[in-house]
């Protein structure tokens, strides 16, 4: 392992829940389910139990190792590197994405003259600031400013609550569970399955015996709060507006009369999609640094920010593209990422345990 | 504008050399650094010139439309 950081269970929690808010309030996959929407998510959600047990899993077997160095284990050295830079691009790739979406939320909602270009790079300086400070000065930021994000959220939805309409809720499954089950998947994907990140940031975790169990509340906690947020949503705009708008939680803001709490919205999307772009980016930079046998990341920094702002502008021609692209492919490709890799990595790392002590 | 770009990752450089002259290992780093920083200044002046590859997005929509959605 590269640096001698640590960081408490507390905030490592903090960082989890900022990381799975991320752009999940503004988008969420669930919205294709219409009416079913909030079924289709706690299928997703109780998938996400699974897929991080199995990235804590694979942690505690290797409390001192992040995957770079886990894959080397498992594959090889050359195998292990090959897929380790693909994880590299995938950290680079998602990080490009969620600075893609909070700009186009920026400029569609808010700053409506302001080019796309500027909104990236004015968050990716900071962003390359807060890198270059280090896991813990992030991890404090985050012990700060994810709470406050969190009140916000509560606030928002305790406004709202007295416009819902239930009826918004029926007709239940009208479009059948096999349609429920399919955007299920998507939202097991994003943005829970996005946490196997998180392999390259456990092992900075000064008390592994935590790691479970800061994992699991951490995603309770973060889910309910999305949870809240689909409901909100369905019940207010109901199902039919809800599936054609692209930022619904927006509109549903929008809608409460006398008070203007939109910019809550933009502040939630600032804190959370930061949080969740510092991590990838930190992840690719320790992946890099790793792959190469560099023993510090930070003459890295500024390229690799550069390269995820490059990313985030070549990636989608259109807002439009955009969600197509995130509704209908993003699943699919990140399959072996977040599933089939990680599985196979601990069915190997089971294996070898057992023979090893069976050697014994 | 290319102008603008090119000062723009002048800049980046002149603020990384101290740090990349700190480090152990100069000339991986400087290497690895170089390749990084080059791929990103020529995506950033070909986004510029309007001349792009295709991105990566739809390489990977045809390798998941051919893998999944036959």
């Amino acid at each position: 392992m590269i640096r001698n950081e640590r960081i408490s269970p507390v905030q490592l929690s903090f960082i989890m829940i900022g990381f799975i808010f991320g752009s999940s309030a503004i988008i969420t996959p669930a919205v294709s389910a219409y009416q079913d929407a909030w079924l289709a998510y706690i299928i997703g959600w109780i998938g996400g139990y699974i897929l991080i047990g199995i990235y804590a899993y694979i942690s505690i077997l290797n409390p001192s190792k992040t995957f770079i160095e886990i894959l080397k284990d498992v594959f090889g050295k050359y195998i292990g590197s090959i897929i380790g830079i693909f994880y590299i691009w995938y950290f680079l790739h998602l990080a490009g994405l969620v600075f893609r979406n909070l700009g186009e939320f920026m400029i569609v909602s808010i700053y409506t003259e302001t080019p796309l270009i500027f909104i990236i790079i004015s968050i990716a300086l900071v962003l390359a600031y807060s890198l270059k400070k280090g896991l813990e000065v992030i991890a404090r930021v985050g012990q700060i400013i994810v709470p406050m994000m969190l009140i916000l959220v509560i606030s928002i939805f305790l406004l709202v609550m007295g416009h819902y309409e239930v009826k918004n809720l029926l007709p239940f499954l009208e479009h059948g569970f096999l349609k429920v089950l399919k955007v299920s998947f998507s939202v097991l994907t994003f943005p829970f399955g996005e946490t196997v990140v998180f392999l390259m940031i456990f092992p900075y975790l000064n008390d592994k015996k935590d790691l479970f169990k800061t994992s699991y509340i951490s995603l309770t906690v973060i889910g309910m709060i999305l949870l809240s947020v689909v409901m909100s949503n369905l019940m207010i705009l109901g199902a039919d507006m809800l599936n054609r708008q692209i930022f619904p939680s927006h509109i549903t803001i929008s809608l409460i009369p006398g008070i203007a709490v939109e910019p809550f919205i933009a502040i939630n999307l600032i804190i959370a999609a930061s949080m969740k772009i510092t991590m990838c980016l930190y992840a690719s930079l320790i992946g890099i640094a790793q792959l190469f046998g560099l023993d510090d990341y930070k003459p890295f920094i500024n390229p690799v920010v550069a390269i995820a702002v490059v990313i985030s502008i070549w990636v989608y021609d259109s807002l439009s593209d955009m969600v197509r692209w995130a509704g209908e492919i993003y699943p699919y490709y990140v399959i072996p990422f977040q599933i089939i890799i990680p599985l196979l990595v601990l069915i190997i790392l089971k294996i070898k345990r057992r023979d090893g002590s069976s050697a014994l | 504008m290319i102008f603008g770009l090119i000062i723009i990752y002048i800049l980046i450089l002149i603020f990384d050399i101290p740090v990349i002259l700190k480090t152990n290992n100069r000339r991986k780093t400087i290497i690895i650094y170089s390749v990084l920083l080059g791929v990103s200044f020529i995506i950033s002046i070909l986004l510029m010139l309007e001349k792009m590859p295709t991105t990566p997005s739809i390489v990977i929509e045809q390798i998941v439309k051919t893998v999944f959605m036959r």
